[in-house]
C-alpha cells in the first residue's frame, strides 16, 4: 500500500466550493465591509455549490481517500441530492434573513460566515464514507449553528437556546463518539461499507452485547439531531430563542443533517436487527409526543418545532420497518430508505416554505410571537397568508398540500409493504391529531381580529417564499420527480 | 357518425346546463325579466334543447338497426365499465319526445315565471338555476335514454333524481315544496337501491356492464329473477308504481312546467323505458314480469280511481298519469314493449299538452282548485280547444293519438289472455286485460269530469277576468297538440312500428324478412269493447253534471269520495309503516351517536388536548430535564437493547 495517495480533486469540489464560500465571505466582510456585498458573497457561494454539487453528481460515482476498497468519500448520487439541497436550503435561509440583518443586532459578516461553515460540513456529511468523518461533518453542521442562535445582542432568550443546545449536543456526540469507539473495538473497522460487509460475513459478532450497545449508542447519538423524543427536548426552546431565519435552518438543514447520518448509518453500516426495533421506538415515541405536546402551543415557532418533532417520527417511521424479518428483505429496505428520504426532501420543502411566510407576516427582526399575532394575517397579506396556509396543511397532509400527502402515502405505503401495518396505523392516528393543530393554526389567519398595519414584507423573504411554495406545489403534482431521485 | 350523435344528444343540454349554473342565481331584475343573466339563461336553455332535439331528429332518422359504441371507461379487476352510447330506433324516437317536451318546457317557462302585473315586488323565480337545472335534468334523462352501458344508464338516473329534487322544491313560497321534494327524493331513493343492488348484480353475473354484454351473457335463473325484482324497485320508484306512487301527486308544488317535464318526457318515462331497454332479460324472468303485472293492474285502477275524486286540476292530472304509466308496464308485463313504447310516446305529447294547457288556466285564474273554476271555454277558446285534445287523447277517443296506444296495450293483453301468447301466465294478462278496460271507464269519466267543471258551465270566480295566455305560453300548447292529436296515426306506418319493435330482426340467427314491416295497430272486433266502456264513463260524468251544473259530479261516489281523494289513504299507511318507525329509529340512532359514538370521539380530543398538556408541563425547564432525558433515554434504550438483544434476530 503506498503511503501518498491520489486525491480525486473533481469529487471534492462541491467540498470546496463551500469552504470556499465560507473563506470569501469572510473576506469579503474584511475588505469591503459592506452588508450587501458580504450577503451577496454567501448567497452566490450557496448558488454555486448546489449548482458545483449537481455537476459532479451527473457524472459516475467518485471516490477518493481510499485505503484498499475502503473510501472515505464516496460522493454518488444521493451525496449529490444531499448537497445540492443544502446549498439550496442555505440559500433559501439567507433570502429570508433579509430583515434580521438589516434590522441591525446581528452582524453580517458573521453570520454568512457561520452559516456557510454550516453548509460545508452538510456537503461534506452527503459525501462521508467513514465514521469519523461522517461526525466531524456532523459536528461541523452543529457547531456554527451554537453561535448563530445566540447571535443577536442583548437577546437573553437567545443566550439560554444557545446554552441549552450546546450542552445538549455535547452530550449526544459523546454517546456517539463513544458508539463508534466501541465499534471500532469491536470490529476494527470503521468505514461504513466495510462495517456492513463485517457483519455480514461474520454474524456471531451480532451475538455480543457490546456490539448492540455500541449500534445503539451511534444511533441514539444520531437521533438527536432530528429531535427525536427522548432527545428532543432541546428542540422547542432552541427554535424559540433563535431568530426565525436560523430557527428555519435549525429545522431544515439540521434535522436533514440528522435524517442523512442516520440512514447512512442504518442503510450501510448497521445491522438492521439492532437499528430496526431502536428506530420504530424511537419513531413511536417521537411522533406521538410531538403532536401531543404540539396541541397545546400557543407560540408560533414552538408550535412548528414541535411539529417538526412529529415530523421527525414520521422520517423514522419507515427505517422502523426493518424492525420486521420482512422489512429487511433487499426490496422493502430499499423502499423505506427512498420513503425517508422522499418523505424528507418534501418536508424541508415544506417547512421552509411555512418559516419563510411566517417570516414575511412578521415585522422586520422580529421572533415568532404567539399564534395570536397572526390572527387574520391572511385577510391582510391573503397571497403570503395562501401560502402559509398551503404548507401547514401540506405538513397536515391534506390536499390541496399534495406535496405533504404523497409524502405521508408514501410512509405509509412502504411501511405496509414492509409488514408493519401496525406502525402504519400509529403514523395514521398521529396525522390526524396533526390535523387538530395544523389546521387550528391555518384558521387563525383568516379569523377575524384587529392587527397590525400591514407592512410590506421584504423583497428577498417573498421571492424564497413564491419559490419554495411553486417548487411545493410543482412536486404536490409530480410527486414522482422526488420519489424517483430518493430511490436512486 | 351516428355514435357520435348519439354521444352529443346529452352532452349538449349538459354543457347548456352546467354553463347556465355558473351564471349569477338570483340576477337584479331576474323577476322582470329584465336582466342580462335571465336573457342568458333562456338563450341557453332554449338552445340546449332546440340543440337536443336537433340531434336527436338526426339521429331518429339514421338510426335503423342497432348501433354501439363503447371505450373503456375503468376496468375493476375483470369487471369492465365503459363508456359508450347503444342506439337503435326506440332509442331515437324516446329522445326525440324527450328533447321536444324539454324544449316546450323551457320555452313556455320563460313566460310563465315571469314577475306577472298582479304579483308581488318579492317574487324571486331564480331563472337561471331554473333553466340550467331543466337542461340538466334532461341531459339526465338523454344520457339514460342513450347509455350503453348500465353504470352510465345509472349516472343519468341518479342526476334526473337530484334535478328533480331541486325542481320541485324550486317554488321557495309554497310550504309544502320543501316537504313534497323530500318526500320525492326519498320514495325514489328507496327505488334507487334495488336498481342499483340489480345493476350490480347483473354486470357481477355478465362481468361487464355493457348492456350488450349483459343481454347476451346466459345468467341463471335464480341470478336473473333477483336482479330483474331489484331493477323493478328502481323501476316502480321512478315511474310512480304502487305502492312506490305516494310522491307523484305531491310532487305537484314544483312549477306547472316541471310537472309537464316529470309527467311526460323524463323521471316517469325512465322506469317504463329502461325496462323496455333490458326487456330481454325479462322475458327470460316470467317471476318478475309476474310481479309488473300485478303491480301494473293496482296502480292502473289505484291511479284512475284516485283521479275521479280530486279537486285539485293538477293532482288530476298526476293521478292520471300514475293511471297512464300502469298502461305502460301491464304492456311489459304481458310481453309488449313496443306497446309500451308507442303509448309512452303518445302519453308524452298528451301529458306535455295537458300539463301546460293546466298551466295557462292557473295561470289565468290564480289558483289549482277545480271548483273555483268553471266556464272558461269563452274566456280562454285555445286553451279549451287544446286541452279537449289532451283529454280526449287521454281517454282514448278516436282518432286522438291515445285511443291507438291504449288499443295496442288492452291488443296485447287481450293476446296474453285468450291466447296466453305473453312471457307470463294467462291470468296476469286477464288482470290486466280487465284492469285496462276498467280504467278506460274510469278514465273517461275523471276527464269528462275535469272537462266540465273546468269549461263548462257558470264561473265560479265572478271578480276574475280569465283570457287566453300570451304567445309564447300558447304556442308550445298549440303545438303540442299536433302530436296528441296525430301521433296514433303512425302506429300504421310500419316503418314506425318497426323502430318501436325491440332490436329483434336483427340477430344473425335469424336474418330479416323481407316483408315490409307491419303497423303496430290491428283492428278487431274487440276494439268495440273498450269504445263502448269509453262512452259509458263520458255518458256518466255527463249525466251527472247536467243534473246540477254547479255541483261536482264526484258526488255521486258518495261515501267513497274522501277514500278515493286521499288515494285509499296509502299516504297514511305509508306514514305509519314506513316514516313513523324510521323516525323513531332515526331519533335513537341519533341520540346513540351523540351519546355513545359522538361522546368517544370528543372524549379521546380531549384526552389527548390533556395528555398533550401534561406532557408540555414536563418540558418546561428547558435544558436540565433536556440533558437529563437525553441521558437517560440513551441509558434505557440502550440497555434495552443490550438485554433484550437478539429478541427480533
Amino acid at each position: 500500500m503506498s503511503l501518498v495517495q491520489s486525491v480525486d480533486n473533481v469529487a471534492l469540489l462541491p467540498a470546496y466550493l463551500a469552504a470556499g464560500t465560507a473563506v470569501l465571505v469572510l473576506l469579503a466582510d474584511l475588505v469591503v465591509a459592506r452588508a450587501g456585498v458580504t450577503w451577496a458573497v454567501a448567497a452566490g457561494g450557496a448558488a454555486g455549490t448546489a449548482v458545483g454539487a449537481a455537476l459532479v453528481g451527473a457524472g459516475e460515482t467518485r471516490r477518493t481517500f481510499c485505503v484498499g476498497a475502503d473510501c472515505s468519500w464516496l460522493y454518488d448520487d444521493r451525496a449529490a441530492l444531499v448537497g445540492a439541497l443544502f446549498a439550496l436550503l442555505t440559500l433559501g435561509v439567507l433570502a429570508i434573513s433579509g430583515p434580521l440583518l438589516r434590522a441591525g443586532g446581528t452582524p453580517v459578516g458573521e453570520y454568512c460566515f457561520l452559516l456557510a461553515c454550516s453548509l460545508t460540513g452538510g456537503v461534506v456529511l452527503g459525501a462521508a464514507g467513514d465514521l469519523i468523518t461522517l461526525i466531524v461533518a456532523l459536528e461541523t453542521l452543529t457547531l456554527p449553528l451554537y453561535v448563530l442562535v445566540g447571535l443577536r445582542r442583548g437577546s437573553v432568550a437567545g443566550a439560554q437556546a444557545a446554552v441549552t443546545f450546546f450542552v445538549v449536543s455535547v452530550v449526544a456526540t459523546t454517546l456517539t463518539l463513544l458508539g463508534a469507539a466501541l465499534l471500532y473495538a469491536v470490529t476494527g473497522g470503521l468505514h461504513l461499507g466495510r462495517l456492513g460487509a463485517l457483519f455480514g460475513e461474520r454474524p456471531e459478532l451480532l451475538d455480543l452485547p457490546l456490539t448492540t450497545a455500541a449500534v445503539a449508542l451511534v444511533v441514539l447519538g444520531l437521533a438527536f439531531k432530528v429531535a427525536a423524543v427522548p432527545f428532543h427536548a432541546w428542540a422547542p426552546a432552541t427554535y424559540d430563542g433563535a431568530p426565525l431565519p436560523v430557527a428555519a435552518y435549525l429545522s431544515t438543514a439540521s434535522k436533514l443533517g440528522g435524517v442523512v447520518a442516520l440512514l447512512a448509518v442504518t442503510g450501510l453500516a448497521l445491522p438492521a436487527t439492532v437499528t430496526g426495533p431502536v428506530l420504530a421506538v424511537l419513531a413511536v415515541l417521537t411522533m406521538t409526543v410531538g403532536n401531543l405536546v404540539a396541541l397545546r402551543q400557543r407560540r408560533t415557532v414552538r408550535l412548528l418545532a414541535w411539529s417538526s418533532v412529529a415530523q421527525a417520527g414520521y422520517i423514522l417511521a419507515p427505517l422502523g420497518a426493518l424492525a420486521l424479518a420482512a422489512g429487511r428483505t433487499d426490496e422493502a429496505r430499499a423502499g423505506a430508505y427512498a420513503a425517508a428520504v422522499a418523505y424528507t426532501v418534501f418536508f424541508v420543502l415544506l417547512e421552509l416554505a411555512a418559516f419563510a411566510a411566517v417570516v414575511a407576516l412578521r415585522p422586520a427582526g422580529a421572533d415568532g410571537g404567539t399564534l395570536d399575532e397572526l390572527r387574520g394575517a391572511a385577510r391582510r397579506h391573503p397571497w403570503v397568508g395562501g401560502a402559509l396556509a398551503l404548507a401547514l396543511v401540506g405538513l397536515a397532509g391534506l390536499p390541496p398540500g399534495l406535496a405533504g400527502l404523497f409524502a405521508k402515502v408514501t410512509v405509509v405505503r412502504s411501511l405496509l409493504d414492509g409488514g408493519a401495518g401496525w406502525l402504519a396505523l400509529v403514523v395514521a392516528v398521529n396525522a390526524v391529531v396533526g390535523l387538530a393543530y395544523y389546521l387550528r393554526f391555518a384558521a387563525v389567519l383568516w379569523a377575524p381580529g384587529a392587527g397590525p398595519a400591514p407592512a410590506r414584507p421584504a423583497r428577498t423573504v417573498l421571492a424564497a417564499l413564491a419559490v419554495t411554495t411553486a417548487v411545493a406545489v410543482l412536486v404536490g403534482f409530480a410527486p414522482q420527480v422526488v420519489l424517483d431521485l430518493a430511490a436512486r | 357518425m351516428t355514435g357520435l350523435l348519439g354521444a352529443a344528444l346529452p352532452a349538449v343540454p349538459l354543457l347548456a346546463g352546467l354553463l347556465g349554473l355558473l351564471l349569477p342565481p338570483s340576477p337584479r331584475g331576474a323577476a322582470t325579466g329584465e336582466g342580462t343573466a335571465r336573457r342568458l339563461a333562456i338563450g341557453l336553455g332554449v338552445a340546449g334543447a332546440a340543440g337536443a332535439l336537433l340531434v336527436a331528429v338526426l339521429l331518429a332518422l339514421r338510426v335503423g338497426a342497432p348501433v354501439e359504441t363503447s371505450a373503456t371507461w375503468i376496468d375493476l379487476g375483470g369487471l369492465r365499465v365503459t363508456l359508450g352510447v347503444r342506439l337503435d330506433g326506440a332509442a331515437a324516437l324516446v329522445a326525440v319526445a324527450v328533447s321536444a317536451v324539454a324544449l316546450a318546457v323551457q320555452v313556455y317557462s320563460i313566460g310563465y315565471l315571469r314577475r306577472g302585473p298582479h304579483d308581488d315586488v318579492e317574487v324571486d323565480h331564480r331563472y337561471p338555476p331554473y333553466a340550467a337545472q331543466i337542461s340538466l335534468f334532461t341531459a339526465a334523462m338523454l344520457t339514460v335514454v342513450v347509455a350503453g352501458d348500465l353504470i352510465l344508464l345509472l349516472v343519468g338516473w341518479e342526476v334526473m333524481g337530484l334535478c328533480s329534487y331541486l325542481l320541485i322544491a324550486h317554488d321557495r313560497r309554497l310550504p309544502e315544496a320543501p316537504a313534497a321534494a323530500v318526500k320525492a327524493f326519498l320514495v325514489t331513493r328507496v327505488g334507487d337501491v334495488g336498481f342499483l343492488l340489480g345493476i350490480a348484480l347483473l354486470g357481477v353475473s355478465a362481468g361487464s356492464f355493457r348492456i350488450a354484454d349483459v343481454l347476451a351473457h346466459d345468467h341463471s335463473t335464480g341470478t336473473l329473477t333477483a336482479a330483474c325484482l331489484l331493477l323493478l324497485a328502481g323501476v316502480a320508484g321512478k315511474s310512480a308504481q304502487f305502492p312506490l306512487h305516494t310522491w307523484l301527486p305531491d310532487a305537484m308544488a314544483g312549477p306547472t312546467p316541471i310537472s309537464a317535464l316529470i309527467h311526460a318526457a323524463t323521471m316517469v318515462a325512465a322506469g317504463v323505458y329502461a325496462v323496455t331497454r333490458l326487456f330481454p332479460l325479462f322475458a327470460a324472468a316470467p317471476v318478475a314480469l309476474t310481479v309488473l303485472g300485478v303491480l301494473a293492474a293496482i296502480t292502473l285502477l289505484l291511479g284512475a280511481f284516485a283521479a275521479t275524486a280530486q279537486d285539485d286540476l293538477k293532482r288530476v292530472l298526476a293521478w292520471s298519469t300514475v293511471s297512464q304509466i300502469g298502461y305502460m308496464t301491464g304492456a311489459l308485463a304481458v310481453g309488449s314493449p313496443s306497446a309500451a313504447l308507442f303509448h309512452l310516446l303518445t302519453h308524452a305529447a298528451f301529458k306535455a299538452l295537458l300539463f301546460l294547457a293546466a298551466g295557462a288556466v292557473i295561470h289565468a285564474v290564480g289558483t289549482t282548485l277545480m271548483s273555483r273554476m268553471g266556464g272558461l271555454r269563452t274566456a280562454m277558446p285555445v286553451t279549451f280547444w287544446c286541452t279537449l285534445i289532451g283529454l280526449g287523447a287521454l281517454a282514448g277517443v278516436p282518432p286522438l293519438s291515445g285511443f291507438f296506444s291504449k288499443e295496442g296495450v288492452l291488443a296485447a293483453a287481450e293476446a296474453a289472455a285468450l291466447d296466453g301468447a305473453g312471457p307470463t301466465p294467462s291470468w296476469v294478462g286477464w288482470l290486466v286485460w280487465l284492469a285496462g278496460l276498467l280504467g278506460v271507464a274510469v278514465t273517461a269519466w275523471y276527464a269528462t269530469r275535469l272537462l266540465l267543471r273546468t269549461f263548462f258551465g257558470a264561473t265560479r270566480i265572478p271578480l276574475a277576468e280569465p283570457h287566453d295566455p300570451p304567445a309564447v305560453l300558447r304556442w308550445p300548447v298549440l303545438l303540442l297538440a299536433v302530436p296528441a292529436a296525430l301521433l296514433g296515426l303512425a302506429g300504421f306506418a310500419g316503418t314506425f312500428a318497426e323502430r318501436l319493435r325491440p332490436a329483434a330482426p336483427a340477430t344473425r340467427e335469424q336474418p330479416s324478412d323481407l316483408l315490409p314491416p307491419e303497423g303496430l295497430v290491428h283492428f278487431t272486433p274487440a276494439v268495440l269493447l273498450p269504445l263502448a266502456l269509453l262512452a259509458v264513463g263520458v255518458g256518466l260524468a255527463w249525466a251527472g253534471w247536467r243534473r246540477d251544473p254547479a255541483a261536482d259530479p264526484a258526488r255521486f261516489l258518495g261515501p267513497l269520495r274522501p277514500v278515493f281523494a286521499r288515494a285509499f289513504r296509502l299516504d297514511d299507511v305509508q306514514h305509519t309503516l314506513v316514516v313513523r318507525p324510521v323516525t323513531a329509529l332515526a331519533t335513537a340512532t341519533r341520540a346513540g351517536d351523540e351519546r355513545i359514538v359522538d361522546g368517544a370521539v370528543e372524549g379521546s380530543g380531549r384526552g389527548a388536548y390533556r395528555l398533550g398538556g401534561g406532557l408540555a408541563a414536563l418540558h418546561r425547564a428547558a435544558l436540565p430535564r433536556a440533558a437529563t432525558a437525553v441521558l437517560a433515554g440513551a441509558l434505557l434504550i440502550g440497555l434495552a437493547a443490550v438485554l433484550i438483544g437478539g429478541w427480533s434476530t
